[in-house]
């Protein structure tokens, strides 16, 4: 088990990352059309990604081979501090929960529209980070929205969508 | 040249521009008080709001958010010992044990004239120095113009930390890659699209820099657990218990007549060197702050020395004047030459192509207005730092009490609508979060961010360059030793290259 941990370094898993991705832009250059004339330039639409491709690739060995070098007191210290990893397990839970909300964000948008999507999307990540007032959760969401859709659709005059939601039920107009 | 100063007052002075640059140093204050978020992420932020305005007004609302933040970071630095920047963390060395002492309000005052006196000083060697640069780099061809986009990139050795070059170096082709996403310039053939229109123009470059500075930033201040513990709140753990009292009492912010006297040789010398170091494309405003930092510890006498790291007036003052010079330095490769000196001016960059403006020397003679604004700017933007900000940074610390459980959504709803409001279109807040979370992770695996959008914003002109000079010398790559301008950019790149490999072999050699 140590072994692999050794071997296995943060460098070297990033090396092997890059090397596929090299590797997979490599493949796809095969996909960028040519002209006739391409052949005389010296220079054409597939000469910058191969270079980039080749580069990519020798970097990503290059990274590999010297990324083994984590001095041993780390491995020691990481193994200590088993209660900073419980927190970080949490944080990175929290961390996943807020991108996802801000991508489900996106799609509230579209249904919800401009307020009343950002009024959830706050309330939703005060929650997420550990406020559990109703008062700020909800006072705070819906007076920062207020504030913001105020200031986008009569400060700067910007149109912001009215919501499907509300346009199915004859609440708003499109 | 008196002509464009005029010009550039003018413009620099307008009614809107000067509420521009004091909104600026206002929003990149605040922005760079907030632990884990410095000038770069502050620019970021800034992007969506700037493409409404003219070139002009826009570059000037990020340039006074850049000092804005440099000096916020140092407020940080020494209330809290968080600095915002890589650049301040040589202000906490003496700052904070100042501050510790009761003496917060004088290394906050010390540090807003140290600031105010780097960047005036620096702003004023930019007006000098930017012109007779673009004048010689005029004369720039397309080989000469290649050769600098390679000198560019070797500015991710800056952007690299300590072990991190080969990390960097695959970052910047990764920038480089995502360059080449889209239309191809010369031929118009599409690449890598996979036969999406949407990708036709490539990727765009706010919601880059948004997804890999903005979002990644605050979400990576999560992940670091910062919003668990937020220092600024009284009655927290860790650095906060300390907080509390500083902030209730800054004490006098007065320097003594004979504190005056010992530090303003040490601002001057520093200045200089601060400046001098920020011209370096790719050296930054973080070495010139350990460089003054050595050299004042150096200089001073024995027992004078000792005081440093114990909260020395001269230990606070040399970064911080260097430091602002050389945020104003990095601005003469940004405008002469096109090439960013640092990681935020990378985003300034990316900001003018946005503008449709063409970097480089170019800009001195098409927009006059640009460049001279930006330069005289930034005598009214510290002149704002040092009037507005100082005497309004216990308000502002008290802001920072807005809980962080409140301020980290606040936020990112401020990157995703940023984002929105150009395209109105969703998919962008998810491509968004999906770069975010790439980032996160290769942040996590040890890879700088900025070298990304190094890549992405010079991979065009590189590529584009390169182009023409191959059809100007029939396919061969001999104008990088024929041509005397190229030859010599040629030689100062490899000499960037092999510095730190320099460094190392001499340092085993002792």
């Amino acid at each position: 088990m140590s072994t692999q941990a050794q071997w296995l370094t943060r460098q070297r898993v990033g090396a092997l990352l890059f090397l596929a991705l090299s590797l997979f832009y490599g493949w796809q250059i095969q996909d960028i059309p040519q002209l006739p004339v391409d052949a005389l330039e010296a220079m054409n639409a597939r000469s910058m990604p191969w270079a980039l491709a080749a580069v990519g690739v020798i970097l990503s060995l290059a990274l590999f081979v010297a990324g083994g070098d984590t001095p041993p007191e780390q491995h020691q210290e990481q193994d200590i501090q088993s209660d900073a990893k419980r927190y970080q397990f949490a944080n990175i839970l929290t961390a996943i929960a807020l991108l996802v909300w801000t991508a489900l964000y996106a799609t509230l948008l579209g249904w919800l529209g401009f307020f009343a999507a950002t009024a959830a999307f706050l309330l939703g990540g005060f929650f997420l980070l550990g406020e559990r007032r109703p008062t700020i959760l909800i006072g705070v969401a819906f007076a920062a929205a207020l504030l913001l859709y105020g200031l986008l659709r009569f400060g700067f005059g910007l149109y912001l969508p009215a919501g499907s939601l509300w346009v199915l039920f004859g609440l708003a107009h499109v | 040249m008196f002509e464009g100063i005029a010009s550039g007052l003018g413009t620099a002075l307008a009614p809107f521009n000067l509420l521009m640059v004091t909104l600026g140093c206002f929003a990149g204050t605040f922005i760079g008080l907030l632990p884990g978020l410095g000038p770069i992420s502050a620019v970021a932020l800034m992007i969506p709001l700037t493409y409404g305005l003219d070139p002009a007004s826009g570059m000037i609302l990020m340039a006074g958010v850049y000092y804005g933040a440099v000096f916020g970071g140092s407020t940080s630095s020494i209330l809290i010992n968080a600095p915002g920047t890589a650049s301040t963390v040589a202000t906490s060395f003496d700052g904070y044990p100042l501050a510790q002492s009761g003496q917060a309000g004088r290394a906050l005052a010390l540090a807003a004239y140290a600031s105010f006196c780097g960047g005036t000083i620096g702003a004023i060697a930019l007006l000098v120095a930017a012109p007779l640069l673009a004048q010689v780099a005029l004369g720039f061809q397309s080989p000469d113009y290649f050769a600098l986009m390679v000198l560019g990139l070797t500015a991710i050795t800056a952007m690299a930390g300590r072990g991190q070059m080969l990390q960097a170096a695959l970052m910047a082709v990764l920038g480089l890659m995502l360059g080449t996403v889209g239309a191809d310039a010369t031929s118009g053939l599409p690449r890598f699209t996979f036969g999406r229109l949407d990708l036709i123009d490539g990727f765009s470059f706010l919601l880059l820099a948004m997804a890999t500075f903005a979002l990644a930033e605050v979400v990576g201040s999560v992940l670091a657990g910062k919003h668990r513990n937020n220092p600024l709140l009284p009655g927290e753990q860790g650095s906060g218990s300390s907080v509390a009292p500083v902030n209730a009492a800054l004490g006098s912010m007065r320097l003594t007549a004979a504190e005056v006297r010992e530090v303003a040789p040490v601002i001057g010398r520093s200045s200089v060197l601060g400046f001098l170091v920020g011209v370096l494309p790719g050296v930054g405003a973080t070495l010139a702050s350990f460089i003054a930092y050595g050299v004042e510890r150096n200089l001073a006498p024995q027992a004078l020395r000792a005081r440093f790291g114990k909260g020395s007036l001269r230990g606070l003052a040399a970064p911080e004047a260097a430091n602002n010079a050389a945020s104003t330095g990095s601005f003469v490769p940004l405008l002469t030459l096109g090439i960013p000196g640092s990681g935020t001016t990378a985003i300034m960059l990316g900001a003018l192509v946005a503008y449709g403006i063409q970097p480089g020397p170019r800009l001195f003679v098409d927009h006059p207005e640009v460049f001279w604004s930006v330069i005289v700017s930034m005598y009214v933007g510290n002149l704002v730092l040092l009037l507005l900000n100082l005497p309004l940074i216990p308000y502002l610390a008290r802001l920072l009490r807005v809980p962080t459980q409140l301020l980290v959504p606040m936020v990112i709803l401020f990157c995703v609508v940023g984002v929105y409001l150009v395209s109105f279109n969703t998919v962008d807040i998810q491509i968004m979060v999906v770069i975010a979370l790439v980032a996160l992770l290769l942040k996590g695996l040890g890879f700088p961010m900025a070298p990304v959008l190094l890549g992405f914003i010079l991979g065009g002109y590189l590529e584009d360059n390169l182009q023409r000079a191959l059809i100007l010398y029939d396919g061969s790559v001999r104008f990088l030793w024929e041509r005397p301008a190229s030859l010599g950019i040629m030689g100062v790149t490899l000499l960037f290259l092999l510095w730190p490999m320099l460094e190392r072999w001499r340092g085993i050699n002792r």
